[in-house]
């Protein structure tokens, strides 16, 4: 036995050493900004702070990136940055078959991402992914991937840059069935343990999708769970008494909620459809928290196919109406072509990067739109617009809980387990 | 000295002593070494555990065993899953059983109608993927539990599914007792029929009647090929990973490799190790119960006899009502599923299967640009589909090849040394991949194989790593079959060759290669489709980059593109049910004759 | 004890072979009748006829004088009320149940009590000699084991009627030979009638009291087994019984006084009928030698040359040629022959027999002079 890890650890020192050799690649994988405490960083590249933004121009990656092979490998959990990848090597006469993004998603990008990057294989050079408190704990603490941004990056998206790279922020809100629930009867978060809509809450089931997890834990923090407190009185109209397993009113919350019989579902869509079926003839009190994208789509006065189901969501909920949370983008430390996905993430943070140019085209030749028009998504650089009619991320912030990928990575283990015992 | 050198020249210019060699040595590798690796995986801390051990990334721990068996979370991460396990695994023997047992019964006893067709069909559900019935259920019962428009059922009808039919272990019970219920039929309708009519014949002269007859001497007889059946749907419902996946999950009901799925995928991979290894043993325990049972004085292993007409069970007026029932049965468990793939596959708004709603879009539809489901193109256009199929089929004829041609070699060298110690070794090293549950298997690999070990590199995410456990583990069913129509054909064939002084590989490739022709078929068909329909296996193997169908329709399924997923499943029935048809023509090999290689 | 008449009987199996050919037998109380013939004969079938396990396609069979199959009456009695025992070919032990489950189980079926049952049991297993054996399964016994216990299960519940099927062809040499002498003692002990189907004529031959032989559903011969063997009624009848095979030598017939004149290419000789015969108009007649009429004697005899000689000890079946003519004949003593040996073959006695070539059937027998 002794004998066995003796070798696992002179594997993982191996390693370790594999990873110190690599980092002496031009990139400087620090940032400027005042680190917040206890950041992810201090495992990155030990030994190679550096105090200044780098200031490699996306020309001069994007040169680079060609000369290095052309090839870029990216990982994403949304679909829209493997469309953009295909319409930037369209753009900047990449070849296309060089290019590669695959859509994984989370959980499994993380375990592919940690065991490629670990292991030495040949994986992707760019990943783009959500779940902040597992990518924190399983790929930056272990060095696997690592923050960039440039001074044109900092310029467009600021305080975002840190303490991970955000991309694209998603959100989820509350929706309800407009046939059996009425409008503004739904105004308080403690809604779904209240024994009337037992049964009627639905979310993404947070075992399957880890930002449906952080937003349970984001609950708990201590900030959170104050407001939680104060929401429970004025819902209920006494003071909020915790059972012995539960630390605060987020906990209690979610205890609560689960045994009030909320229902898990496997995915947005799906339950967005459930709740609005203008064919169902149960009077159900259906709601669920989903993204608004998914809420969006499949509402009746959507311009997109199918969209005819009755719904609408919950706009000043007590304390919070929902969840924001970033999707991140973060280099390998494998990377094979780190300079070229360097420059795709600074393209990605331009207009024409994020809604497309009218022209370029994809893969399969259809013209790139990005995320043109989409509801729920917002791109890390705030000045670019929203699509029309959806609230900037400014504002949805105020409403919203935002993911704290360092908090979540701390509390995570603790959320998860303790709802592994709620029966 | 010189002599003991002459001992080995003598051992090694046979061939069959070289084979064993480096089977064993190749085997004790691919076989054995795991079983260490994935022990030492259970007191190491890996990189999800870190915040919740506390301790660094390789560093020991006793953590995982602590949380496993002596901690809180012990009742919901192992005893209750293992209970849910062995509960469903249990029952679905039952359903086995009584609907493939029964319906061998009215097959070969009684004047039931249409028996030609209603065999045919009722063995259907063999060939296709385990989960087919699973999904077809959802398709059908769905209700609002995991999100999503209800089910056929409820659209046809109107009437609301209750969450214990819709979801959990009822139907899971029903699901793979249906779908194994062809083992059941298979088995033990050919005791019925190869046994002596003699027995029951005698039992009609010593005036027994007809109700004592069948529980004294028809059911009695079939025991054996019950227990056969029992061990076979009790070690396959264990190892079961898709159904429980679907039909479980949504309320909450974790069964053993659901669990493990859902802690290698998640934060505590360790205690998912630990599931295997607690899996392995399981299946280590059931082998040697149906061992221990072989081994009484109990067993009667030949019960044929000449096999006279014993007349048949005249079911008389309830002749066609009973018929229409088996039929129905029968139609539920083969014609309905394809049915509702293919409706499911169609439909536009979820629940509402209404022409008006339905498209071939999700088939042969072009791109639409856009990043939802129902812009994608059709299945049938996408490349990502068809680059997905390739890979299937590239990896199920990679395995097939290496299964089926080391295990014909296998069973060759150890049937012609058999008796000797390393032949025995050898076979039981084949034969252990078979004990070993296929998810659990598989995490096996991943700890073994996704680092360097000695000059092998990292595999983790390669198409070899798949090829690599496929063939190992479908080794057992071509090794078996090898061995099998090795013992039956007499050595002197080969040896008057020896004399003849024709060199061994002509030996093999003129003489017992033709002879052994169709066994040595099936021992290659037998991994293609089994590697063709297996989800378990990779699904925790594959990475983006190396989808096989199975894993792109959990993937869509996991999405929620219901339309996709069912097109998907359809295109594996497809392809495994043509090759089945191409080499039954071309070989009279099938499948079904291959029942208990697997 | 009933009697057991088949009449015309005929059983048509689906593929239109006919496996029994409107067969007429009687059967008398306490006999042991052998049903006998080459395989495909149809005594199978018969027998399985006669327990109810098969339906006739026509004909009826009686129990004395109830009819318990009649086509024609639409009377079918099923196996279980035709109180017959029947030992099958295979034994057909229930492997699942020990020696004792075996035996007891019909008995049980009749609703015997316990008590009777156990001391049935008892009392059959050691006329059986199993006592030792009775809580072993069948896998665990030999096969001349099995074989006691499946006669043991079939007498215990004492059948009138005992249908057995081949029930020696399993075992060897030895153990058939001493399960012979066995069966003789228990036909003679119970008292009942057996039917005993066999294709081996020497068992038909020492067991039985009366032989029906038959060939390809037909009965050839009913009769007990030294006229069988004497008078056998045609040429396959002639054929079938006896060994080494009785000598079968085509001739042309020609009546001499009151002698028959017999001539071949090798061979011309008188012969005596013991009583009148006709001749075919033909001419063309069988004559039949049994080995042991063919002696070695100077006097009445034809030159031979020894062939082959097969010395046994107790006999010696020896070849020899007359011309082209090849006959087999069985001398007694330990002697023997050289191979081309030069010999006096002669014949005494009035056991030959002459057939019609054309029917086949026997036309008399007789003496041969030279």
């Amino acid at each position: 036995m002794k004998k066995y890890i003796a070798m696992l650890l002179a594997v993982v020192m191996l390693l370790g050493l594999c990873a110190c050799a690599k980092t002496e690649t031009p990139a400087p994988t620090t940032s400027a900004a005042p680190a917040a405490d206890n950041t992810p960083q201090e495992t990155v590249a030990s030994g190679t702070e550096a105090p200044t933004v780098d200031q490699t121009t996306f020309e001069e990656l994007l040169d680079a990136g060609k000369k290095n092979g052309n090839k870029l490998t990216i990982y994403s959990t949304h679909s829209v940055a493997v469309s953009a990848l295909e319409a930037f090597a369209n753009k900047f006469g990449i070849d296309i078959n060089m290019v590669e993004g695959t859509q994984i998603g989370d959980n499994n990008q993380i375990t592919q991402v940690a065991t490629e990057v670990s292991s030495g294989v040949a994986g992707a050079d760019l990943i783009f992914i959500q779940d902040g408190a597992r990518t924190v704990s399983e790929l930056v603490d272990e060095g696997y991937v690592y923050n960039w941004y440039n001074q044109e990056i900092l310029d467009a998206v600021g305080a975002d840059c840190e303490p991970l790279l955000v991309w694209d922020y998603c959100n989820k809100v509350f929706i309800y069935s407009t046939d059996y629930v009425a409008d503004g009867e739904i105004t308080n978060i403690w809604y779904a343990t209240d024994p009337q809509y037992a049964g009627t809450m639905q979310m993404k089931n947070p075992e399957k999708e880890g930002v449906n997890m952080n937003f349970l834990v984001m609950l708990t923090s201590d900030e959170n769970a104050a407001r939680m407190a104060d929401a429970y009185k004025a819902y209920y109209g006494t003071d909020i008494v915790l059972d012995p397993d539960c630390p605060n009113a987020g906990y209690q919350w979610i205890k609560m909620m689960y045994q009030n019989g909320a229902v898990l579902g496997d995915s947005d869509g799906d339950i967005a459809k459930a709740i609005g079926n203008p064919e169902q003839e149960s009077d159900t009190k259906w709601s669920a928290l989903i993204t608004l994208n998914k809420y969006i789509k499949s509402r009746k006065d959507s311009t997109k196919n199918p969209g005819n189901y009755t719904l609408d969501y919950v706009k000043d909920m007590n304390p919070v109406s929902g969840f924001i949370y970033p999707i991140y983008g973060l280099i390998t430390k494998n990377a094979d072509n780190p300079e070229l996905a360097k420059a795709f993430l600074v393209w990605l943070f331009t207009e024409e990067g994020w809604i497309g140019d009218g022209t370029t085209t994809q893969r399969d030749g259809s013209v790139y739109k990005g995320m043109s028009g989409r509801f729920g998504d917002y791109s890390g650089n705030q000045s670019l617009a929203v699509a029309e009619g959806d609230l900037p991320v400014s504002e949805w912030k105020k409403i919203l809980i935002q993911e704290d990928p360092i908090y979540a990575a701390a509390h995570r283990a603790d959320v998860e387990d303790f709802i592994k015992l709620i029966k | 000295m010189k002599k003991s050198i002459n001992k080995i020249k003598t051992f090694f210019s046979k061939p069959y002593n070289i084979l064993l060699i480096v089977l064993m040595v190749t085997l004790t590798y691919l076989v054995i070494l795991p079983l260490f690796s994935i022990v030492g995986d259970t007191f190491v801390v890996h990189a999800s555990e870190k915040s919740r051990v506390g301790q660094p990334v390789g560093s020991f721990t006793l953590y995982h065993w602590l949380r496993a068996f002596a901690s809180d979370y012990s009742k919901i991460l192992i005893w209750e899953p293992l209970w849910h396990s062995l509960y469903t695994s249990a029952l679905s023997c039952l359903v086995a059983i009584v609907i493939g047992g029964g319906f061998a019964w009215l097959v070969t006893r009684t004047d039931l109608r249409w028996k030609k067709v209603l065999t045919k069909l009722f063995i259907f559900p063999y060939i296709m993927p385990s989960w087919t019935l699973a999904l077809a259920w959802r398709n059908f019962f769905k209700n609002a539990v995991i999100g999503g428009a209800p089910g056929i059922f409820t659209a046809l009808t109107g009437i609301t599914i209750p969450d214990w039919f819709a979801y959990g272990p009822f139907p899971i019970i029903v699901t793979t007792g249906l779908h194994y219920s062809p083992f059941a039929y298979i088995l033990i309708g050919g005791v019925l029929r190869n046994m002596d009519a003699n027995l029951e014949e005698a039992a009609i002269i010593l005036r027994t009647n007809k109700l004592r007859m069948f529980t004294k001497i028809t059911i009695p007889m079939v025991m054996p090929a019950v227990m056969s059946t029992i061990i076979l749907v009790f070690s396959s419902g264990m190892s079961s990973f898709a159904v429980p996946q679907f039909l479980g999950l949504p309320v909450r009901y974790y069964v053993l490799t659901t669990e493990m799925y859902s802690t290698i995928q998640g934060t505590n991979p360790g205690v998912g190790y630990i599931i295997a290894i607690l899996m392995m043993v399981i299946s280590v325990g059931i082998m040697l119960a149906n061992q221990y049972m072989i081994g009484t004085r109990k067993s009667y292993a030949t019960v044929t006899g000449k096999s006279a007409n014993i007349s048949l069970f005249h079911l008389k007026k309830l002749r066609t009502v009973v018929s229409l029932l088996v039929v129905l049965v029968v139609l539920c468990m083969s014609v309905i599923p394809m049915i509702s793939f293919v409706l499911q596959s169609l439909i536009l708004t979820d629940g509402n299967y209404h022409l008006s709603n339905m498209t071939l879009d999700f088939w042969i539809g072009i791109s639409k640009g856009g990043n939802d489901y129902q812009d994608k193109a059709g299945i049938l256009r996408n490349a990502d589909v068809w680059k997905t199929l390739f890979n299937s089929l590239k990896l199920s004829f990679t395995c097939a090849i290496g299964a089926g041609t080391v295990g014909f070699l296998a069973g060759y060298s150890i049937v012609r040394r058999r008796g000797s110690s390393l032949s025995r070794f050898v076979e039981n090293l084949t034969f252990i991949p078979y004990l070993i549950p296929s998810m659990a298997f598989s995490a096996i690999y991943l700890s073994m194989f996704s680092q360097q070990r000695g000059i092998i590199p990292s595999l983790y995410g390669t198409f070899a790593l798949l090829a690599l456990i496929g063939t190992v583990k479908y080794l057992p069913m071509a090794s078996r079959s090898g061995v099998n129509s090795m013992l039956q054909l007499s050595p002197e064939i080969e040896e008057a060759g020896v004399i003849m002084g024709i060199p061994w590989w002509k030996r093999m490739t003129r003489i017992i290669v033709p002879i052994q022709k169709s066994t040595i078929v099936s021992g290659y068909l037998l991994p293609f489709v089994s590697c063709m329909r297996e989800l378990s296996l990779f699904v925790i193997l594959v990475t983006a980059n190396n989808r096989v169908l199975t894993t792109l329709l959990f993937f869509y399924d996991e999405k929620g593109w219901a339309q996709y997923g069912n097109a998907i499943n359809l295109l594996i029935i497809f392809i495994v049910l043509l090759v089945n048809f191409v080499v039954e023509k071309l070989t009279g090999a099938s499948i079904e004759k291959g029942v208990g290689g697997n | 004890m009933p009697t057991i008449r088949l009449v015309n009987i005929t059983k048509q199996f689906s593929k239109g072979s006919k496996a029994v050919d409107h067969l007429n037998l009687t059967i008398e109380d306490g006999h042991f009748v052998s049903l006998l013939g080459p395989s495909g004969c149809g005594k199978t079938t018969t027998l399985r006829m006669i327990a109810g396990l098969e339906t006739p396609t026509d004909g009826e069979i009686y129990f004395d004088d109830t009819c318990v199959f009649s086509n024609e009456k639409g009377i079918n009695v099923s196996p279980d009320k035709r109180n017959v025992g029947f030992l099958f070919q295979n034994y057909a032990l229930w492997p699942h149940m020990t020696v004792r489950r075996n035996i007891a189980f019909g008995l049980e079926n009749m609703k015997w009590d316990k008590k009777k049952i156990e001391n049935r049991v008892a009392e059959i297993c050691k006329a059986m000699r199993i006592e030792e054996y009775v809580d072993r399964y069948p896998a665990e016994l030999s096969g001349g084991q099995q074989q006691r216990v499946a006669i043991a299960r079939t007498l215990a519940p004492n059948p009138r009627v005992l249908l057995m099927d081949e029930p020696l062809s399993n075992l060897d040499a030895k153990l058939r030979n001493d399960m012979r002498a066995e069966l003789k003692r228990l036909h003679k002990d119970t008292g009942a009638t057996f039917i005993y189907v066999t294709h081996d004529q020497l068992e038909a031959m020492t067991l039985s009291t009366r032989i029906c032989l038959m060939k390809l559903g037909v009965l050839q011969q009913y009769s007990s087994p030294l006229e069988l063997y004497g008078k056998p009624a045609n040429l396959f009848t002639a054929d079938f019984v006896g060994n080494p095979s009785i000598n079968l030598i085509p001739m042309t017939a020609e009546a001499r006084g009151d002698g028959v004149k017999l001539s071949s290419a090798d061979l011309k000789l008188t012969f005596r009928p013991n009583e009148a015969v006709t001749l075919p108009e033909s001419g063309k007649v069988v004559l039949g030698i049994r080995p042991e009429f063919l002696k070695q004697q100077a006097e009445n005899a034809v030159d031979a040359q020894v062939e082959s000689s097969l010395p046994s000890g107790m006999e010696t079946i020896l070849v020899t040629r007359v011309g082209a003519q090849r006959l087999t004949s069985v001398i007694f003593g330990d002697v023997d022959f050289v191979a081309g040996e030069n010999l006096k073959m002669g014949f005494s006695g009035n056991k030959y027999q002459l057939f019609d070539a054309d029917t086949g059937m026997r036309l008399t027998s007789g003496s041969l002079e030279v």
